[in-house]
């Protein structure tokens, strides 16, 4: 059960469906892991779908429902796409990953191309549209520091196996770790295994430390 | 039969006049929320037709136990509206399509409304503060996460934030009373 959880605007955000695309991806994957928040986010729903009884109905197209009826038949003889999803969900417990994730790297942790970024940690991008938020994977090797760095506004991890420790705490699967542009920091992935993880940032990463300046050329965060 | 119990015939029975039923309860509310949220009427009525198919496809996956009809079939709708922003947000789509500006289909009459659950949500919402249920009607159906609210309203994040997650809580209070 993690300790660290995805802040309730986000939360409520989700489930109203307003979050930008790497956004969600990662609150999706943090409720995979989190019971609490899931319950959290599926009472927000709740209401949500109370809303919707609430609004003023607008009718459909005179042929909506014949349409729809039609539809039905071949709807039956298609492969049912929640069948689809449970396969992918069985392959993300062999991988470690949720669902989720693992559907957006396209279904297969094998797919996922890793780049070198510095010693010991190594970057998977996701393709988004999204123009603001990006989204990629971190591999980071036992026992090494991501360089001193803050941001110019939020980013949030969350970590999917291994560990780290930042400022004083330390965060294990399915924490979510929130830092936004006061916060300088310098994480630091547990000795033993490597730290894989979710890394979804709103704006451009600043190294401050002296090493990490002269890192920041090449670490394309 | 319930709303719940006609998710359940689906499951069960692959029982047509469920969906009917389903359909006639659910269908306009669902144009009038994808509509809310920007789409014009030609959109809405393909989200709404996505949505109630997917009802029919995964109805055997529903738990009443777990979430109201009017729960479940919010989440597949608001999935299946976002899949279709992300497809069309994409910039190969040109806005001269013919396909685009083919005019509305014909609507027939308002029916009746049908006022359930909805009688009872909506003595709770109106009972909220208005700047409160502004907030929360904002969030939901003009597809604002919380930043975008504020920056719209000139209030600072904080206070768009506390005021849904007062009348949030508030309204949950007030479902869970309902059960």
């Amino acid at each position: 059960m993690p300790r660290f959880h995805v802040q309730e605007d986000l939360l409520i955000d989700y489930a109203s469906g307003a979050l930008p695309a790497p956004v969600s991806l990662l609150v999706a994957s943090h409720l995979t892991f989190c019971r609490r928040c899931r319950d959290e986010v599926g009472e927000f729903e709740a209401i949500g779908g109370m809303m919707l009884e609430d609004l003023n109905p607008i009718a459909m197209a005179a042929d909506a429902l014949e349409q729809a009826l039609d539809g039905l038949n071949d709807a039956d003889a298609v492969a049912d796409q929640a069948a689809t999803l449970t396969s992918i969900a069985k392959r993300g417990e062999s991988t470690g990953l949720p669902a989720p994730l693992l559907n957006a790297f396209g279904g297969e942790m094998g797919g996922i191309s890793w780049a070198r970024r510095a010693k010991g940690i190594e970057e998977a991008t996701l393709a988004t549209d999204d123009v603001r938020y990006s989204a990629s994977l971190m591999r980071i090797q036992p026992g090494v520091s991501i360089p001193n760095h803050t941001h110019e506004g939020e980013e949030l991890t969350l970590v999917l196996g291994g560990g780290f420790s930042d400022g004083g705490a330390h965060y294990g699967a399915g924490d979510v770790c929130r830092a936004d542009a006061e916060i300088s920091h310098a994480p630091v992935a547990d000795p033993g295994e490597a730290c894989l993880c979710l890394v979804v940032a709103d704006g451009p990463v600043r190294l401050t430390g002296l090493v990490g300046r002269m890192l920041n050329p090449f670490l394309k965060l | 039969m319930t709303l719940e119990e006609m998710i359940q015939a689906i499951a069960r029975d692959r029982s047509r006049p469920a969906f009917v039923g389903l359909f006639e309860h659910f269908a306009p509310r669902l144009k009038s929320y994808v509509m809310r949220l920007g789409a014009d009427e030609r959109a809405a009525e393909e989200v709404v037709q996505e949505t109630m198919l997917m009802v029919w496809r995964k109805a055997a996956g529903f738990d009443p136990r777990r979430a109201a009809a009017s729960t479940w079939i919010f989440t597949i709708a608001r999935n299946k509206r976002i899949d279709r922003i992300r497809r069309e947000a994409r910039p190969e789509i040109d806005p001269d399509d013919p396909l685009l500006a083919s005019p509305p289909p014909e609507t027939a009459d308002l029916p009746l409304q049908r006022r359930q659950h909805g009688d009872r949500l909506h003595t709770a919402i109106s009972a909220l503060p208005e700047e409160q249920a502004a907030m929360v009607r904002l969030a939901f159906f003009d597809d604002m996460s919380h930043r975008d609210i504020a920056r719209e309203h000139s209030l600072p994040l904080g206070t768009v934030k506390s005021r849904i997650r007062l009348a949030l809580l508030r309204l949950r209070r007030d479902l869970e009373d309902l059960e």
